[in-house]
């Protein structure tokens, strides 16, 4: 792999994690100022703080033995994404891992720091309510969407031959 | 091998985003908590033997009593010693009037 590839692949995971980092301490820092924990933006976008002690979609949400088996599960993923980032061929495939790297890790500082992972975007279309979620979720789902489209496309299959 | 693919793929989404409900949010849904995990507090009471002194007063310990008993005994055996020589009569009179001023003086102290 090229060096300039290389640089690509180690700032996007930077890039990743420290905007994901910059966004959550900006906004605890406002709803703490504020003293609350919603604020509307516009008819599309409010921004709600929520402390996320689960998994994706609030699930096995708990504060005993559960949080603490998650976060080692979560700790072997990101060790395994690290091995298939090195181990992967093609430069669209590591870009994709790379962003989901930088995302998890973000998440995965979270845990460690405060316990939770702190959501606060909440995108809505009148009455209908996404999962509220941060950046890092954006990071990793985009990274996971990237592979699929690069498996599902014939470029893996051809140029592996 | 492309569905395990995108079984790990979306293993990954789940474990490592952290979405999480809009109800919880905004506080529809609230976490109740375990009512096993709630321990009972006893009520609050008051310790065996607490009394509080008002301030200002001076408490006798133990050895100043002691002291005090001491210096009385010495006085009576003082004024005992003095008083011989003299007729019984004189001397229980003058013992019982000193004594009581010996008394005095030392209520007075």
């Amino acid at each position: 792999m090229a060096l300039r590839n290389k640089i690509i692949i180690i700032v996007s995971i930077f890039v990743c994690f420290i905007s994901d980092r910059i966004t959550k301490i900006i906004a605890i820092n406002f709803f703490l100022k504020n003293g609350s924990e919603s604020f509307y933006y516009n008819s599309y976008l409010n921004f709600i703080l929520t402390w996320n002690k689960g998994i994706a979609f609030g699930i096995l949400e708990s504060e005993n033995i559960y949080y603490h088996i998650i976060s080692g599960i979560i700790f072997f993923i990101l060790a395994f994404i690290i091995f298939q980032l090195i181990n992967s061929k093609f430069f669209v495939e590591k870009f994709s891992f790379a962003l989901i790297f930088g995302g998890a890790l973000g998440n995965f500082f979270d845990r460690i720091y405060y316990s939770s992972v702190p959501d606060f975007i909440d995108f809505h279309f009148k009455d209908f309510h996404w999962f509220i979620f941060n950046l890092s979720d954006i990071w990793i789902t985009l990274g996971i969407v990237l592979l699929i489209i690069f498996e599902l496309s014939n470029f893996k299959k051809n140029n592996e031959k | 091998m492309k569905n395990k693919y995108f079984i790990y793929l979306t293993f990954f989404l789940i474990f490592l985003s952290s979405c999480s409900s809009f109800k919880k949010g905004i506080g529809i849904e609230k976490d109740t908590p375990d009512e096993f995990l709630i321990k009972k507090i006893d009520k609050i009471e008051m310790p065996p033997n607490y009394e509080l002194i008002p301030p200002g007063t001076k408490v006798e310990t133990k050895k100043e009593k002691t002291i005090k008993k001491t210096e009385f005994k010495k006085i009576l055996d003082d004024q005992l010693t003095t008083k011989e020589g003299t007729s019984s009569n004189d001397i229980n009179r003058s013992t019982s009037d000193s004594l009581e001023k010996s008394i005095l003086d030392q209520i007075k102290k």
